[in-house]
C-alpha cells in the first residue's frame, strides 16, 4: 500500500460504483449532510449539557453557587451604595435552581447529545449495512432540524419552570410532540431503508440498529400518551414511567451502542467477530428480556410484589446477553490489543464495550433487593447512570465519530495529540467520577440505613468530599468535550489533513490494490 | 385504571410478540444458516480481512505492519 495524497473532494458527486471501495465511498458520501448535522448538533448539546452538569454538580456541595443574580439596574439604583455591594442587592433566580438545572442536564445530554449522536451513527450504519446510498437524505436532515427545535423548546421550557417533573419525560407535551414527530420520521425512514437494502445477509449490527429505531418511537409515544395526555393514576404511573425510563436505556441506547461495537471492533481490526452464533443469542435475548426490567427502578416502592420480582428476575437474566456480548467482543479483540495504541476508534469503542459489561453486571446486582436497599436514593445510582451513559455509551459514540467523520468530510483528523488528550481526559474523568460516586454512595447508603446517624451533621458532611471529587472529574470531562468539539469543527470546516497518514477511505487507493 | 393495565399488558405482550415474529422471520429467511459468511459480510475486496481500517493520523504504517505480524505470530506484544 502506498500513502496517497488524494482524497475525496468535499461534496463531490458520488462516483460510479466501480469497485467495493468506490461503492463504499459513495455510500459514505450520501450520508454526509444528515449525519454531520446530527453529530454537530449532538456536540452542541453535549457542551450545553456539560455546562448544566458542572453547575448542578457544584450546587450539590455549594448550594449558594449561582443561585442569585444582581437585581435589575432600575431597582439597584434605588437601593443605594450600601445595598449595591451587599448580598441583599441580589435576588434568587428560579431558573438557576438545582431542580431545573438537573432536569436541563439530564435532558440535554440524554436527548440532545446521546440520542442525536445515536441517530447519526445509526443512520450511517444503516446505509453501510444495507449497502445502498442513503435514501432521502434531506428527509433525514429535516427530521434532525425538527428534533433540535424540539430539544431547544424543551430545555427552555424546563428552565422556565414548565417541566412535567416525571423523570426522563420532563419535556412538556408540546415539545414532546415535536420530538415524537421528528423521531417517527426517522423510524419510517429506517423501515424504508431496510426494505430497499441489497439482498444478502443481515449483519447483527443492522438487527440492533433497526430494532432500536423501531422501539424508541413506540416507547416514547406510549409513555407520553399514558403519562402526559391521558395520565394513568397512582402506582401505575410509576410503572409506566420506569417501563419507559428503563427501556430508553435498554432498548434504545444499549442496542445502538452494542450494535456499533459489533461493527466497529471487527471492522477496525480487520477480523470477523469471534462467534457470530453468540452475537445472535445476545441480540435475541436482549430483545426478549429487556422490556421486563423497568420495575427494578421501583424496588421498595408501593407496587404489587410480583411486578418487582418479575423485573428482578429479568434483570438477573440480563447477565446472559451481557456475558455473551462480553465474551464475543473480548475474543474478537484478543491478540490485537496492540491495536488499541494505534486506532482512536478502537480505543474508545473497546473502552465502552468493556464498561458495558461492567455496568450491566453492576446493574444486575443493584436489582437485588438487599443491595438496592442500601444504594437506592444515593449517589451510587448516579454513579451507575454515568457509568452506563458515559463510560459505555458516550465513549462508543466518540469512537464511532472518530471513524465516521473523516469518511464524510474527506479529510483526516488534524491532530493525534488532540485525540489522545480527548481520550485520556474522558477515561480518567469518568473513572474518577464513577469511583467517587460509587464509594460516596455506599458510605452514604450505609449511614442512611443507620437511624442513629445524624443526617445533617454526619451524613451530609461525609459525602461532601465525594461530591467535590465529582465536580473536579466533571472539569476533566469538560476539557475533553471542548477539545473534541474544536477538532470536529476543524473537520467540518475542511481543515483536516489532506495528505499523509492512513487514508483508507480513499477509493483511489482501493482501486490501486491488485 | 383497568384500561391502563390493559394498555400496559398489550405493550409488554406486543413487544414480546414482535420480537418472536422477527425471530421466526429471521430463521425462515435463512439468517442463521451460515454464520461464517455472515460474520464476514462486512469485509470485501476494498477492506479485506486482516487489514486494520483506522489509525491515529500520526501512525507509521510500516512500523504497525511489523507489530501486527509479530502479534500474529504470537510473539511478545510491544
Ligand atoms: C461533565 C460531566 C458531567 C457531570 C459533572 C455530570 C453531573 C451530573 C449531576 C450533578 C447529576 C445530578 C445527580 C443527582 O441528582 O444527584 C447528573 C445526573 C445525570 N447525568 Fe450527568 N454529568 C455529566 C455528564 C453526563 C453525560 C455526558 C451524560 C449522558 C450521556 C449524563 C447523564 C446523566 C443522567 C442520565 C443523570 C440522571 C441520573 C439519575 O437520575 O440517576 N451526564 N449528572
Ligand atoms: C442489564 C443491565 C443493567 C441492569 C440490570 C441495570 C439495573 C439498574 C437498576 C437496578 C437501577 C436502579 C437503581 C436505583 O434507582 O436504585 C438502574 C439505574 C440506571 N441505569 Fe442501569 N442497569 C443495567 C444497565 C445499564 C446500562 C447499559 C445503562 C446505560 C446505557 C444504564 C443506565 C442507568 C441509568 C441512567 C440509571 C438511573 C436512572 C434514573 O434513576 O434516572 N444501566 N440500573
Amino acid at each position: 500500500m502506498t500513502d496517497n495524497t488524494h482524497s475525496i473532494p468535499a461534496g463531490a458527486p458520488p462516483m460510479p460504483p466501480a469497485s467495493d471501495a468506490a461503492e463504499r465511498a459513495a455510500i459514505d458520501q450520501s450520508c454526509r449532510r444528515p449525519v454531520l448535522f446530527f453529530f454537530g448538533s449532538a456536540l452542541f448539546w453535549l457542551l450545553a449539557g456539560t455546562f448544566f452538569a458542572i453547575v448542578t454538580s457544584i450546587k450539590l456541595h455549594d448550594p449558594e453557587f449561582m443561585n442569585r443574580a444582581p437585581l435589575p439596574d432600575a431597582v439597584r439604583f434605588q437601593t443605594g451604595e450600601f445595598l449595591r455591594a451587599n448580598p441583599i442587592s441580589m435576588q434568587d433566580v428560579g431558573f438557576l435552581t438545582f431542580g431545573r438545572f438537573r432536569a436541563a442536564h439530564l435532558n440535554s445530554v440524554a436527548y440532545g447529545w446521546a440520542t442525536s449522536a445515536a441517530i447519526g451513527v445509526g443512520v450511517w450504519l444503516m446505509a453501510r449495512l444495507c449497502r445502498v446510498p442513503l435514501r432521502r437524505p434531506s428527509l433525514v436532515t429535516a427530521a434532525g432540524v425538527l428534533w433540535n427545535i424540539g430539544i431547544a423548546i424543551g430545555i427552555a421550557a424546563i428552565l422556565a419552570g414548565q417541566s412535567t417533573s416525571v423523570e426522563w419525560l420532563e419535556f412538556p407535551p408540546y415539545a414532546a410532540l415535536i420530538l415524537g414527530t421528528a423521531y417517527a420520521i426517522i423510524a419510517i425512514w429506517a423501515v424504508d431503508m431496510f426494505a430497499s437494502r441489497k439482498p444478502g445477509h443481515v449483519y447483527v449490527t443492522l438487527w440492533y440498529v433497526l430494532a432500536a429505531f423501531f422501539w424508541f418511537p413506540w416507547l416514547y409515544a406510549s409513555a407520553n400518551i399514558l403519562i402526559l395526555l391521558k395520565p394513568v393514576q397512582g402506582s401505575v404511573q410509576a410503572i409506566v414511567n420506569w417501563w419507559f425510563g428503563h427501556n430508553v436505556l435498554g432498548l434504545w441506547f444499549t442496542p445502538i451502542g452494542i450494535g456499533a461495537a459489533y461493527y466497529m471492533i471487527p471492522k477496525v481490526i480487520g477480523r470477523p467477530i469471534h462467534s457470530y452464533y453468540l452475537s445472535a443469542i445476545g441480540f435475541w435475548s436482549l430483545a426478549l428480556f429487556y422490556s421486563w426490567n423497568g420495575g427494578h427502578h421501583l424496588i421498595g416502592g408501593p407496587l404489587p410484589a410480583w411486578v418487582i420480582t418479575a423485573s428482578i428476575v429479568a434483570s438477573v437474566m440480563m447477565v446472559i446477553p451481557v456475558v455473551v456480548t462480553a465474551i464475543n467482543h473480548h475474543m474478537t479483540t484478543r491478540g490485537h490489543f496492540h491495536m488499541l495504541r494505534y486506532s482512536p476508534t478502537l480505543r474508545f469503542v473497546v473502552f465502552g464495550a468493556m464498561c458495558y459489561t461492567l455496568v450491566s453486571l453492576q446493574g444486575s446486582s443493584m436489582a437485588i433487593r438487599s443491595l438496592n436497599e442500601i444504594t437506592h436514593f444515593t449517589h451510587y445510582t448516579i454513579g451507575h447512570a454515568h457509568f452506563g451513559l458515559y463510560a459505555f455509551f458516550t465513549m462508543i459514540m466518540f469512537g464511532c465519530m472518530y471513524y465516521i467523520v473523516p469518511r464524510l468530510c474527506g479529510c483526516e483528523w488534524r491532530s493525534a495529540y488532540l485525540i489522545r488528550l480527548h481520550f485520556w481526559t474522558a477515561a480518567y474523568g469518568i473513572a474518577a467520577m464513577v469511583a467517587a460516586l460509587t464509594i460516596g454512595g455506599l458510605v452514604q447508603g450505609l449511614m442512611l440505613a443507620d437511624p442513629a446517624k445524624d443526617f445533617l451533621g454526619e451524613i451530609l458532611a461525609i459525602t461532601k468530599p465525594y461530591l467535590v471529587g465529582r465536580s473536579l472529574s466533571g472539569v476533566l470531562l469538560s476539557i475533553g468535550h471542548v477539545v473534541f468539539a474544536y477538532h470536529f469543527a476543524l473537520m467540518v470546516l475542511q481543515l483536516g489533513r489532506r495528505e499523509g497518514g492512513p487514508v483508507y477511505f480513499n477509493p483511489v487507493e482501493g482501486e490501486a490494490r491488485p | 385504571m383497568t384500561a391502563a393495565y390493559i394498555i400496559l399488558g398489550i405493550s409488554l405482550v406486543a413487544f414480546g410478540a414482535m420480537a418472536v415474529t422477527a425471530l421466526v422471520w429471521a430463521a425462515r429467511a435463512g439468517q442463521f444458516e451460515n454464520f461464517k459468511a455472515g460474520s464476514e459480510s462486512i469485509f470485501d475486496s476494498g477492506e479485506p480481512i486482516g487489514e486494520p481500517t483506522d489509525l491515529f493520523p500520526d501512525v507509521d504504517r510500516a512500523k504497525l505492519a511489523a507489530v501486527a505480524s509479530r502479534a500474529a505470530k504470537g510473539a511478545a506484544r510491544p
